[in-house]
């Protein structure tokens, strides 16, 4: 079942200095759900997710938010960025300023609908996370797993339509990793759709509604969750990941008994 | 920050009021003279008792001639006040009608300016009172010793010929020291840094007055055929006619005698004979002084100029620099080449060029702007070019993924730079921009090579007339380390005060719980 895509891709490609980094890709992100992205490093992932947000401007192709073309659209990056919240690997809180500050500083300075109500949507946010009573601690008064759970507080305070994640396990102890996907129920993020880059077949498993495959720059491999992790995998699609990722490979064994 | 540039426009309102006025005047001048209905002239004030500054005002000898001779052209006089140096270049770039600044003629300045000569003048060899050398005036005696003289006066002709003479006798040359002014001149001499100083018979005749006791004259005058008179461009033949004209006058009706003898300069024929007065002088008065000179106006004014030139040319300079570091950073190669070459003309002459390039040079090329004017864009334009490099160092600091996480966010550009890239920025650069500043500070002493009354001209000026060095130095040295200490103590709150501290995180988590409160 197709929930009606909130954005979707169209043959996207992108060529810098001559190399091919995105071939054509094509991909649909429902209402709702959680798309996990995986592939081989340097496949270009990062870098589908840098053209969703604007921050890479791709040769051809159409990204479709709501509808609307945005890379051929009369509105303005920062308008459409509101809209899509991306948390980046190294979290990236700005350093100069508190908890506090950092949550606050995209509404106040955007105004309007943004700013109405900030302050109590943050407060509530921060509480949920448990990390209201660190609002005035400096990014580096805080863990990697706390400065990632304030990463994505300050895109949700700007209530964006979708979430992008890069990598968000890859620094996260097991303990970290769970309070992360506690967060992905919790009620701010439950119903919006997610984009979640990851190598940590674990946590795919856990969060995942569809598994897309980026191999060279275009997608290989799109299915749902539950096809996937049924065991039921094509064999092609098999050969492949034992051959491009080993250690996914590792970890999908593990994670996979039922599967001979 | 706002506080300090409020007292230093307060402190200067006099002066801009001033430089206001006279650029308003410019604008009508008609030709002839460079402000209609003036004679401007330009004169260096340290060379009593032909021009210095008495309590704050200008007086002199030359001072009282140009009265007299403006008055007989039908027009008011009008003095500037700066650097010896400056003076010719002043003239020539159309700054004054008339350098009268005891100038002697010379042939190399009869090659750029045309004189009206007004009094004859003989030079005399000053020594210190208990001298042991066997100086007996300007002959053999002299040479093979260290002899000083006024930076392009006469006296350093008179020099040359010496050592011509001693060279004839087979004997050693005179070892020629060069000073700016003739204060400098006797000061050193009296640090015995030269053993004899060649200066006129009147200069001679102050110092033995002001400073009793201290310095003789060896053997007679010499040098009779020496004269000084007024200088005008040499494009400009109607003011030397009428200049003439009118020095004619003074002489045929008696008014250049009684001017002659109302400030001594005919007892400068006999020096000798001056009289000493004992003037008591120890550590109190050298306190007392200097105290009074903090608080008089020449030196608060100074202070106010020195200030104001060094806030507005830093702001002006930050804000070049931060433009500059901007466009640097940029892809445009036309801009990129623009910055460069910028950066290696104001990073590769030194300061003092630039300032006297701008005041002086710039006229010949149609743009003249008031000494003030030219002083900050000076001094602003040579900041930029650090504050460029220094701007540059401390975005490159900020890490970009600090700048990609605010767009991501959908603020813009300038909100990004503004509220993200900038602060990061400006915490990092702090120290050197500390640096920067009192650097900058220091540098504005020099402009009172355009005759900028600011503090070190103020000091000079002061010492000059009475030769209190000390204490007109130390007033001024306390200024400046005032304002150093100003400076730093600045620097050190604003340093704190960005820094990640307790109060903004107690601000912050009481906010954060005053909002969770009322959700609840
Ligand atoms: N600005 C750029 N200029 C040149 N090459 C780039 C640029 N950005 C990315 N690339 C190249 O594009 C390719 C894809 O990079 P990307 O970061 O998207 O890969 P990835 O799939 O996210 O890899 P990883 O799993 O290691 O994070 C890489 O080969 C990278 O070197
Ligand atoms: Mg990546």
């Amino acid at each position: 079942m197709l929930a009606k895509p909130v954005l979707s891709l169209e043959d996207i490609r992108l060529t810098i200095d001559g190399k091919h980094i995105l071939n054509g890709c094509d991909l649909k992100i429902p209402e709702g759900e959680v798309v996990v992205i995986l592939g081989p490093s340097g496949s270009g992932k990062s870098t589908l997710m840098r053209c969703i947000n604007l921050l890479q401007k791709p040769d051809s192709g159409r990204i479709l938010f709501d509808g609307e073309d945005i890379l051929n659209s009369s509105a303005a990056a920062p308008a459409v960025r509101r809209k899509i919240g991306m948390v980046f690997q190294g979290y990236d809180l700005f350093e100069h300023m508190t908890v506090w500050d950092n949550l606050l500083l995209a509404p106040r300075l955007t105004g309007g609908a943004y700013a109405h109500g900030m302050s109590e949507r943050a407060a509530e946010l921060l509480d949920g996370i448990g990390l209201l009573e660190h609002a005035g601690r400096y990014p580096h008064q805080l863990s990697g797993g706390q400065q990632q759970r304030v990463a994505i507080v300050r895109a949700l305070v700007m209530q964006p339509r979708v979430m992008l994640f890069d990598e968000p396990t890859s620094a996260l102890d097991p303990e970290a990793t769970e309070q992360l996907q506690k967060l992905f129920g919790s009620a701010a993020l439950k119903s919006m759709a997610k984009v979640v880059v990851t190598h940590d077949i674990g946590f795919a498993r856990r969060v995942a509604d569809r598994i897309v495959f980026i191999e060279n720059g275009s997608v290989i491999a799109n299915l749902s969750a539950q096809h996937f992790f049924s065991g039921d995998v094509p064999d092609r699609l098999h050969r492949f990941l034992t051959k491009t990722m080993p250690e996914l490979k590792l970890q999908y064994s593990e994670e996979l008994p039922s599967r001979v | 920050m706002r506080l300090i540039s409020l007292l230093a426009l307060l402190l200067t309102l006099p002066c801009l009021a001033h430089a206001q006025n006279a650029d308003a005047e410019n604008h009508n001048a008609i030709a002839g003279t460079v402000t209609a209905g003036y004679l401007t002239y330009g004169t260096a004030a340290t060379f009593p008792p032909f021009e210095f500054v008495k309590d704050g005002s200008l007086v002199g000898f030359d001072i009282d001639l140009a009265a007299e001779v403006a008055s007989r052209m039908h027009l008011a006089s009008s003095p500037v006040n700066m650097e010896f140096g400056g003076l010719i270049p002043a003239l020539i770039g159309h700054r004054i009608d008339v350098i009268n600044s005891a100038m002697y003629l010379s042939p190399e300045r009869e090659g750029v300016v045309d004189f009206v000569p007004y009094l004859s003048i003989s030079s005399v060899v000053l020594v210190p009172r208990d001298s042991r050398l066997p100086v007996t005036g300007y002959d053999l005696s002299l040479c093979g010793l260290r002899v000083g003289v006024t930076l392009g006066g006469i006296e350093m002709r008179d020099a040359d010929k010496a050592t011509e003479n001693c060279l004839q006798n087979k004997k050693p040359a005179l070892i020629i020291l060069p000073y700016p002014t003739a204060q400098n001149t006797a000061l050193n001499l009296l640090q015995e840094r030269t053993d004899a100083a060649f200066t006129s018979q009147f200069g001679a005749a102050v110092l033995m007055q002001e400073v009793p006791g201290r310095y003789r004259v060896a053997g007679r005058p010499f040098g009779t055929e020496g004269q000084i008179g007024l200088a005008v461009a040499k494009t400009n033949p109607e003011l030397r006619g009428s200049l003439t004209k009118a020095v004619q006058e003074l002489k045929k009706d008696g008014r250049l005698d009684q001017l002659i003898k109302k400030w001594h300069l005919n007892r400068g024929q006999d020096v000798s004979d001056v009289e000493e007065s004992g003037k008591a002088s120890d550590w109190w008065v050298t306190v007392k002084l200097t105290l009074d000179y903090l608080v008089s106006p020449p030196f608060l004014k100074g202070a106010g100029i020195t200030l104001f030139l060094t806030t507005s040319s830093l702001i002006v300079g930050s804000l070049i620099g931060i433009i500059l570091a901007v466009i640097s950073g940029g892809r445009f190669g036309f801009f990129r080449l623009s910055v460069m070459i910028y950066l290696w003309l104001f990073r590769g002459t030194p300061v003092l060029l630039q300032i006297v390039f701008i005041y002086n040079v710039l006229p010949l090329l149609g743009l003249k702007l008031a000494a003030l004017t030219s002083a900050v864009l000076a001094l602003s334009l040579n900041e930029g070019a650090y504050m460029a490099e220094i701007a540059r160092s401390g975005l490159d600091a900020v890490k970009p993924e600090q700048k990609t996480a605010g767009l991501a966010l959908g603020l813009s550009p300038l909100s990004v730079f503004r509220c993200i890239t900038a602060p990061q920025a400006f915490r990092i650069t702090l120290p050197m921009l500390g640096n920067q500043v009192i650097g900058l500070l220091k540098s504005s002493a020099l402009v009172s090579v355009i005759a900028v009354p600011e503090l070190l001209l103020a000091a000079d000026q002061a010492a000059s007339a009475n030769f209190r060095y000390i204490e007109a130095l130390s007033a001024a040295a306390i200024y400046y380390l005032a304002f150093t200490s100003l400076f730093m103590l600045l620097q050190r709150y604003l340093e704190q005060s960005l820094a990640p501290g307790k109060s903004s995180s107690e601000k912050a988590l009481h906010r954060a719980q005053a909002a969770m409160e009322s959700v609840r």
